[in-house]
């Protein structure tokens, strides 16, 4: 018993697999910071219109924030400066600079913005700030960076950060299978007819297509899919056939969501976490189809 | 020391994200209306009894020092959006004109700041600036907060010496209703200030 909770939590990992999430993770925080950059002015700074007030007091928010520090006539200075050191960690991190470092000030300021004004933020950024903290915590720099270069580092490193970034992403899949449980549209399957005819939501207006018995079957099925699939998210990974299965589900459904909705760049957010869910066999299995591709791309090229 | 701390870490980690995750009762959630509060089955209790930490119990200041200080809060309506049963838009005007019959409430002059537009597309490729606007305007309408609306309000007016009216524009979506156009019903609100 003893064993295999040691192994569970310190089982060798291919730091590759960290190093992959850094990656992903670092240009993503990278590009919205960058696209949030309009908005630093007006909804962050204390020029803008929460002014001083430090705090919304909204159910979803934290106290802390470097924004919140009174900065007088350079407050709007003062936030972009925020901001861009920001950019820069996120960069740095991306590329592998002092990545423990990078991920801590790009945590910082994701859960300054974050707390200073949650209204305009939503899943993809608290998944990115949560992402940071993960990074912070993992030995994510030990392979294709350039703390990599400089240092040599072991080729395997303990599991646990890898374990609570998994128990991360089963958490949110249940607790969201779990809601749409006590949802009445997702019930009778009626919330895709919704979401599909959304002028924000949907990238095609799909409402001509609701006269078709056979169309409006397929989105009760895939609500259906969908709920189970996402509530018993966690029982899947349990099992390697399971597991497979359930991540070609999410694949197809990310994917799917990428091609029929507008919801920024979440679908790709949630991909990018899909690494942290393979074996070391299949993490390695997934670099060689890479390298593939890569030479197949290569040799049609030239 | 570190292998017996590092466990005792991760598992605290999980039970307080957790305990912030979980849904602490479906009548509570931000959309009421939307579920359905009757349909607890036998094995949700126990879960939903998991999260009822009263303010006394040490454990609930614990997780919410270590969710504050971490940044962890995760909501769980961020990963299951309540269902858009309507669209809305938010516009700030320096005075407006109301026309009942159609459900309409226009600004009299070009908005101070508005991301409505009247034209709805087939085909949809929202730009960053839309989905944020879009999402600041769906919490202002589901917080429904004069403080807020009185906060933005006054942003406006030091930088047009001018009374702004926040106006949502909410259309209702109505795919199950034939003979409807196709967006439904528009129905327009004064949000700020409040008419008495």
């Amino acid at each position: 018993m003893q064993n295999y909770w040691q192994a569970f939590w310190f089982k060798p990992t291919d730091v590759r697999q960290y190093a992959m999430l850094r990656i992903c993770f670092g240009y993503l925080s990278a590009v919205y910071l960058m696209q949030l950059l309009p908005f630093i002015a007006l909804h962050f700074s204390g020029t803008g219109w929460l002014a001083n007030s430090p705090s919304l007091n909204l159910a979803n928010q934290g106290t802390w924030s470097l924004l919140n520090l009174p900065m007088g006539g350079f407050s709007e200075l003062y936030s972009y400066l925020v901001v861009g050191v920001g950019i820069a960690a996120s960069i740095t991190l991306m590329i592998g600079w002092n990545s423990r470092s990078s991920a801590l000030i790009t945590w910082i300021v994701l859960v300054s913005l974050w707390n200073r004004n949650p209204l305009l933020l939503d899943g993809d950024d608290a998944l990115l700030k949560i992402m940071a903290f993960y990074l912070f915590l993992s030995p994510a720099g030990w392979a294709w960076s350039l703390d990599a270069k400089k240092n040599s580092y072991p080729l395997y490193a303990p599991a646990w950060p890898l374990r609570l970034i998994q128990f991360q992403i089963a958490l949110l899949y249940f607790v969201s299978g779990w809601v749409k449980f006590h949802s009445s549209q997702w019930l009778d399957g009626t919330v895709l007819q919704y979401v599909l005819s959304h002028p924000h939501y949907a990238r095609f207006n799909c409402a001509g297509l609701f006269q078709y018995a056979g169309f409006l079957t397929v989105l009760n099925v895939l609500t259906s899919v969908i709920r189970w699939w996402e509530l018993l998210f966690p029982l899947l990974l349990l099992n390697r056939y399971t597991r497979r299965l359930s991540l070609a589900i999410g694949v197809l459904f990310h994917i799917g969501l990428l091609i029929t909705m507008n919801l920024r760049w979440f679908p790709i957010i949630m991909l990018s976490l899909y690494p942290a869910l393979l074996s070391d066999a299949e993490f390695e299995y997934l670099l060689q189809k890479l390298k593939h591709a890569k030479l197949a791309l290569t040799i049609k090229r030239t | 020391m570190t292998q017996r701390l590092i466990p005792f870490f991760c598992l605290f980690h999980m039970l307080a994200i957790s305990w912030w995750a979980l849904p602490k009762s479906f009548p509570d959630v931000a959309n009421a209306k939307d579920y359905n509060p009757t349909a607890i089955a036998a094995w949700e209790a126990p879960l939903l009894n998991a999260t009822q930490l009263s303010s006394n119990n040490p454990l609930n200041s614990l997780f919410s020092f270590y969710i504050n200080l971490t940044g962890t809060q995760q909501y769980w309506d961020f990963f299951a959006p309540s269902i858009p049963k309507f669209h809305q838009y938010l516009s700030i005007c320096s005075g407006v004109i109301k026309i009942s019959q159609q459900g309409k409430i226009i600004c009299k002059t070009p908005a101070l700041f508005s991301h409505f537009n009247n034209e709805f597309d087939s085909v949809n490729l929202v730009g960053i600036a839309e989905s944020r606007h879009y999402r600041l305007t769906e919490n202002l309408a589901a917080l429904d907060n004069p403080e807020l609306f009185a906060a933005l309000s006054h942003y406006y007016q030091k930088q047009h010496a001018v009374q702004p009216v926040l106006v949502l524009h909410q259309f209702e979506l109505a795919p199950d209703l034939p003979g409807l156009p196709l967006y439904g019903y528009q129905m327009d609100k004064q949000l700020f200030p409040a008419i008495e």
